[in-house]
């Protein structure tokens, strides 16, 4: 692409149009060529995609990649098991709703941006062929991203059985018009409702929402493929209620050709939609062009991100926090991690999804009745019970990894100058937030769902008491190997959020699955139970003395004399 | 190539349509092997009248022979009673019959729905065994079953489910309409079956 445009008869027929239209083809060319560009390099999604501002592969192409893995996985989970309208149904409607999510999140990169004032606010720039290429940019962005959502589903979704032989491009022109309309919509909704209010936090939630996508519909699929129920081919075969008012609905059924429905109801829902999209791009070309003209400096994007306002350091307002923590350097190592897991959100989302595998495992078992209770026999029922607990302690090294990155690592320089002497008691500090904060409510699921699937209270506890041995001990290990000196000083890079612990989270498995036969067989009886949670309870009390001893300060020469 | 022309707009496009190609060619491989996906639908059945449990062998027994075991099958949890199909639908044609005949007028709102399961998510062979258990079964539950599932079938376009559940549907509509008419009598019944039987000669 050059700024002149290639002299062929369909640019200079282009640009014949542009001219038509008032615009001025040299500059439009120039500013679209730039604002691709900076789509490229934008870093809205660089905190849940980890990837810097000078990385090689932007943060949009692993979006696209992320959006391709949605596709990929609803189409696989579904193909072959259901009809040609409910696929189109599923799919559309992922589609709209990871739409809406990256418009959102995007708002202030693809849609408004007040930054292009400092680039070509002095530039005689006029409104009209900026507010052109602006909603060129926008345009192609959204083509992009229905594109990378709705690869599969349209090409898998023409090798069902029942799709008609139109479905390629029916499902493409049904992806595109609904895509439109939910992008017309999101846009107006934020450029009329929300105009002038911060919601950056809301943002950086919906970045994740890719990501969440993505663990859903992998261990939702997985869950789906094993139920023995068969959920989705029932759904399939007779879908609830409500789905028939939906508007995707109405797309999917004139997509897959519904028979049971008259030539001109899929007409008049095509037509329809086509006039939506039509009528939606109208006002928001309008509403856009007229706030491009208001743009002035100073605005959200320039706005500092608000952060939670700090707690006074050391009093914790919580008694059970007062009560678990001693004072000094314990408790401030707690108030840190803890602080920090509630103002930063991105820490947030990064740490919780560790523990998905143990929630997959949980509904998997309960779902498929394969959570039988240990205590009444071995089984291999009871195989998801015992994953349930003790894959809770191989989630830890991923959260301890994550303590040891912020994006606000540059001013570590104010830990790393604090007079933090026992080191020890301060990663202890750090230990019980994580434990007993994050690891803790998920272990007070676990024992509710045991007790409401056995029907046994007793049971439900007893059997979450070693899990919360393992993690205590994972915890003592995790802080003495994982966690840096400096907790939070390192910057988020592409893979050090597992690489360096895949040997820890390795031995964790291996442990587990080791105590796990060993608690199968132990459980029925109830003085070999006790035993073993004895034992496990010396190993933990050895592990954290050990953890001490590797934390302790270097002893100074002559210093024992 | 430098790491700054890697970060050119053309270098990204490249890129970006690289990915696009080889997710086409990835999802063009998984449309062609759709038989590979289909081989994995179908329910597991394990249980046969030579593995099903002790405390169930009786009733089945009782089934078998076509005398009634309703008291039975009350009685039972519902994975015994999912034993029990799964080991009527393992028998050959004229003891699923029978066993079938009993099951539904025992308890006709489990075992309808565990049949209609079976021909939506079984397999081929599953599907039409499945059809004849609802077929033999001579309640009007079923009789709207499969009338529900012959509709589904021909929107799928499953034109060899589809006959066969026209067929069963026309087999059972006798039964639909005399329990419409006369509320489940005995003598009604009755005269289903012979006009079922009529129906069949």
């Amino acid at each position: 692409m050059t700024l002149a445009g290639e002299n062929t008869p369909l640019s200079r027929a282009f640009d014949a149009l542009l001219t038509r239209l008032s615009i001025e083809p040299r500059m439009f060319r120039a500013l679209v060529r730039a604002f691709v560009l900076m789509d490229f390099r934008n870093q809205q999604f660089a905190r849940s995609t980890a990837t810097g501002p000078k990385a090689v592969i932007s943060p949009l192409f692993w979006v696209l990649g992320q959006n391709l893995i949605v596709g990929l996985i609803c189409a696989v989970v579904m193909f072959a098991r259901v009809d040609a309208f409910f696929f189109a149904l599923v799919c559309l409607g992922i589609s709209c709703l990871m739409t809406a999510t990256s418009l959102v999140v995007e708002f202030n990169e693809v849609v408004l941006t007040p930054d292009d004032l400092d680039v070509v606010g002095h530039l005689p720039v006029p409104l009209r062929t900026y507010a052109a290429a602006r909603m060129a940019n926008l345009l192609v962005y959204v083509l992009v991203v229905l594109a990378s959502l709705n690869l599969y589903p349209a090409i898998v979704g023409a090798g069902l059985r029942d799709a008609p032989w139109w479905w390629l491009p029916a499902y493409s022109a049904a992806a595109l018009v609904s895509g439109l309309v939910t992008g017309g919509i999101v846009i107006l909704i934020y450029a009329v409702v929300m105009r002038g209010k911060d919601y950056s936090q809301s943002q950086e939630l919906l970045a994740w929402v890719q990501v969440v996508m993505i663990l859903v519909l992998f261990y939702g699929g997985q869950l789906a493929l094993r139920d023995a129920q068969q959920g989705i081919q029932m759904a399939a075969y007779r879908p609830p209620e409500f789905v028939h008012w939906l508007p995707t609905t109405w797309l999917a059924r004139a997509v897959a050709a519904d028979v049971r429905w008259p030539v001109q109801s899929h007409v008049g829902v095509i037509g329809g939609f086509l006039l939506a999209a039509v009528v939606l791009s109208a006002c928001v070309a309008a509403e856009l062009t007229q706030l491009y003209g208001r743009l002035q400096p100073g605005s959200a994007t320039w706005r500092p991100t608000r952060l939670r306002p700090l707690a006074p350091p050391g009093a914790l307002s919580a008694p059970l926090a007062t009560w678990l923590t001693r004072p000094g350097e314990e408790r401030t190592g707690y108030w840190l991690a803890w602080t920090m897991l509630r103002r930063d959100v991105n820490l947030t989302m990064r740490c919780w999804p560790s523990f998905g595998i143990v929630l997959a495992a949980l509904a998997l078992g309960y779902f498929s009745s394969q959570l039988a209770n240990p205590f009444l026999g071995a089984s291999t029922k009871g195989v998801l019970s015992l994953a349930a607990i003790y894959l809770l302690a191989p989630c830890l090294p991923p959260i301890f990894q994550h303590l040891n990155a912020s994006r606000e690592h540059a001013a570590s320089w104010v830990l790393r100058s604090a007079p933090l002497a026992n080191r020890f008691a301060f990663a202890e500090g750090i230990r019980k937030a994580v434990t007993y904060r994050l690891a803790v409510p998920v272990l007070l699921l676990l024992s509710i769902v045991f007790i409401i699937a056995w029907r046994d209270p007793v049971a439900g506890v007893l059997h979450v008491v070693p899990a919360w041995l393992t993690v205590w001990a994972a915890g003592c290990v995790c802080q003495a190997t994982v966690l840096a000196r400096i907790p939070f000083s390192q910057p988020l890079v592409r893979g050090e959020s597992f690489g360096p612990i895949a040997l820890v989270c390795g031995a964790f498995s291996a442990v587990g699955t080791g105590l796990a036969v060993v608690h199968c067989f132990l459980a029925p009886s109830l003085p070999g139970y006790a035993a073993y949670l004895l034992a496990l309870t010396l190993a933990a009390l050895i592990v954290r003395w050990m953890a001490a001893r590797r934390l302790a300060p270097p002893r100074l020469h002559g210093a024992a004399v | 190539m430098t790491k700054a022309e890697m970060r050119t707009l053309r270098f990204q496009l490249q890129l970006t349509g690289l990915l696009f190609a080889v997710s086409v060619a990835c999802a063009v491989t998984i449309v062609c092997c759709r038989g590979l996906f289909e081989r994995w639908l179908f329910e597991k059945h394990a249980a046969t009248y030579d593995s099903v449990p002790k405390r169930l062998q009786e009733t089945v027994d009782l089934l078998r022979r076509g005398e009634p075991a309703a008291e039975a099958l009350r009685k039972m949890t519902a994975s015994d009673q999912e034993s029990i199909y799964q080991c009527c639908l393992a028998e050959n044609a004229d003891i699923r019959a029978t066993m079938a005949r009993s099951l539904c007028q025992a308890r006709p709102e489990f075992f309808v729905a565990r049949a209609e399961r079976t021909v939506v998510v079984g397999s081929r062979d599953q599907k039409l065994r499945a059809v004849e258990f609802l077929e033999c079964s001579q309640c009007s539950s079923a009789c709207q079953t499969v009338g529900e599932l012959g509709k589904w079938a021909r929107l799928r376009q499953r034109p060899e489910l589809s006959q066969r559940l026209e067929a069963a549907e026309k087999k059972l509509k006798p039964f639909a309409k005399v329990e419409k008419s006369g509320q489940d009598s005995s003598s009604q019944g009755e005269r289903g079956q012979e006009r079922a039987k009529t129906n069949d000669a």
